[in-house]
């Protein structure tokens, strides 16, 4: 129940405010206008290309997404209205995860057709196993970026902090992401790519632990 | 009720608190002053376990090493920042707040307390746009709202007018016969002078009367 109503709040935010999903895709959109309009690479070349720039752009767009989910806890420190509740704080993060991966599928649905038309690039894919392991990408993606933009929440610097520390620590999930999406738009056996879903959810349970589990002392001042 | 016994704080190897005791039964109310950086708000945040200290105990009702949810429920932290989330009106606020800690009182009455307050003209605009003096009525209005044992107000008075003054000394009166403790932080001198309770020092890292 308290996770739901965590949940509920982290929406309620953004119906009221917009900014997450609005801030995510502008910048989106200005990637793809951008990369469109100056790439003057062959169709084969970028074909080759679009599943890591499509996750790259998904990195950025997720800095900037779950940055902003915890800069209004601090804005008149209103964090401290959930924090002095008798409450299991491993739900905060649970609870902030789940949200934001409702805002990057939500704007993922939003940003996939510009992007592929925009690139000119002709998809005949298994669409099924496409949003499958977007979904599974898009939850890992969640739980690691979450959990570091805690742990910098309270420093001084925390939004130099926060993509400091998560891009080295995202890049295995990035390069996962791209290998597993090509392989997807390339028609590659599963049994090719396996590994690279195993890799995505032991990041995921490794990360979804941790974070439930030291959440309470993360955000202990 | 809460007896803090040795506690000590270091930050980044400079001690804040040394060893520090404390000891609040039911329906006391006791007022904490000290200088600038003392530690007292950091007193209050570990009392109420929003912050981690190095050594020393914290015994509730007796009982030592409560769990942190049960410190949480009995022991209310009003910090000297507003608390609420800018973007929420504070019937939204206060019903979150009220429902994360599973209390289920009804929205009139919630209504009714904001009326006490003289927020009832506010009940839908949201936090952002109030004054230092209305994030403190609201914060009290919350407080009457929720079921402590004991509270801890840091800088309760700042930004309150004559009238909220009034206000907030008719809680304390109303929390003290509801049996509830107060440790109360504040540097308003006319209100300490003009206080018939204890009142206690924060200097050289340790508490004294």
């Amino acid at each position: 129940m308290d996770l739901l109503k965590l949940i509920h709040k982290e929406l309620r935010a953004e119906i009221l405010n917009k900014e997450i999903i609005i801030t995510m895709l502008s910048f989106g959109l200005s990637i793809i206008v951008i990369i469109s309009f100056t790439s003057n690479l062959s169709k084969q070349i970028i074909e080759a290309y679009a599943p890591g720039l499509f996750w790259l752009m998904i990195l950025f767009v997720t800095v900037l997404g779950v940055h902003r989910s915890y800069a209004y806890e601090k804005e008149f420190n209103a964090i401290d209205l959930i924090l002095s509740a008798p409450i299991d704080r491993g739900l905060i993060f649970i609870a902030k995860a789940l949200s934001g991966f409702i805002f990057i599928t939500l704007m993922q649905a939003l940003i996939v057709f510009p992007y592929f038309t925009f690139l000119s690039i002709d998809i005949d894919v298994n669409f099924f196993l496409l949003i499958l392991s977007t979904l599974l990408i898009n939850l890992t993606l969640m739980f690691v970026s979450n959990l570091i933009s805690g742990i910098s929440m309270r420093a001084r610097i925390s939004e130099i902090l926060f993509p400091v520390l998560l891009f080295p620590l995202i890049s295995p999930l990035i390069i996962a992401a791209t290998n597993i999406t090509n392989s997807i738009i390339n028609q590659v056996p599963y049994i090719e790519w396996q590994v690279w879903i195993y890799l995505l959810i032991s990041i995921l349970i490794v990360f979804g632990l941790s974070g439930y589990a030291l959440f309470d002392f993360i955000l202990e001042e | 009720m809460l007896h803090i016994d040795s506690i000590s704080k270091t930050f980044d190897g400079k001690v804040i608190l040394d060893n520090v005791n404390l000891k609040i039964g039911n329906s006391e109310l006791k007022i904490l002053r000290g200088k600038n950086g003392s530690g007292k708000t950091t007193f209050l945040k570990i009392i109420a376990s929003l912050m981690s200290f190095n050594s020393g105990r914290i015994f509730f009702n007796d009982i030592e090493n409560c769990k942190k949810t049960t410190l949480r429920k009995n022991i209310f932290y009003l910090g000297d920042a507003p608390g609420f989330y800018k973007f929420l009106s504070p019937l939204q606020n206060i019903e979150l707040g009220l429902s994360l800690r599973k209390s289920d009182i009804s929205k009139e009455k919630i209504i009714l307390t904001l009326n006490k307050f003289d927020l009832g003209n506010y009940i839908n605009k949201s936090v952002g746009i109030f004054s230092k003096g209305m994030l403190q009525r609201l914060k009290f209005a919350y407080a009457s709202l929720l079921d402590w044992k004991v509270g801890l107000l840091d800088e309760p008075l700042n930004g309150l007018d004559d009238e909220g003054v009034e206000l907030f000394n008719q809680c304390i009166e109303l929390w003290i016969e509801n049996k509830q403790s107060v440790l109360l932080v504040t540097h308003n001198t006319d209100y300490i002078t003009n206080s018939k309770y204890d009142t206690l020092y924060l200097k050289n890292k340790k508490i004294s009367s």
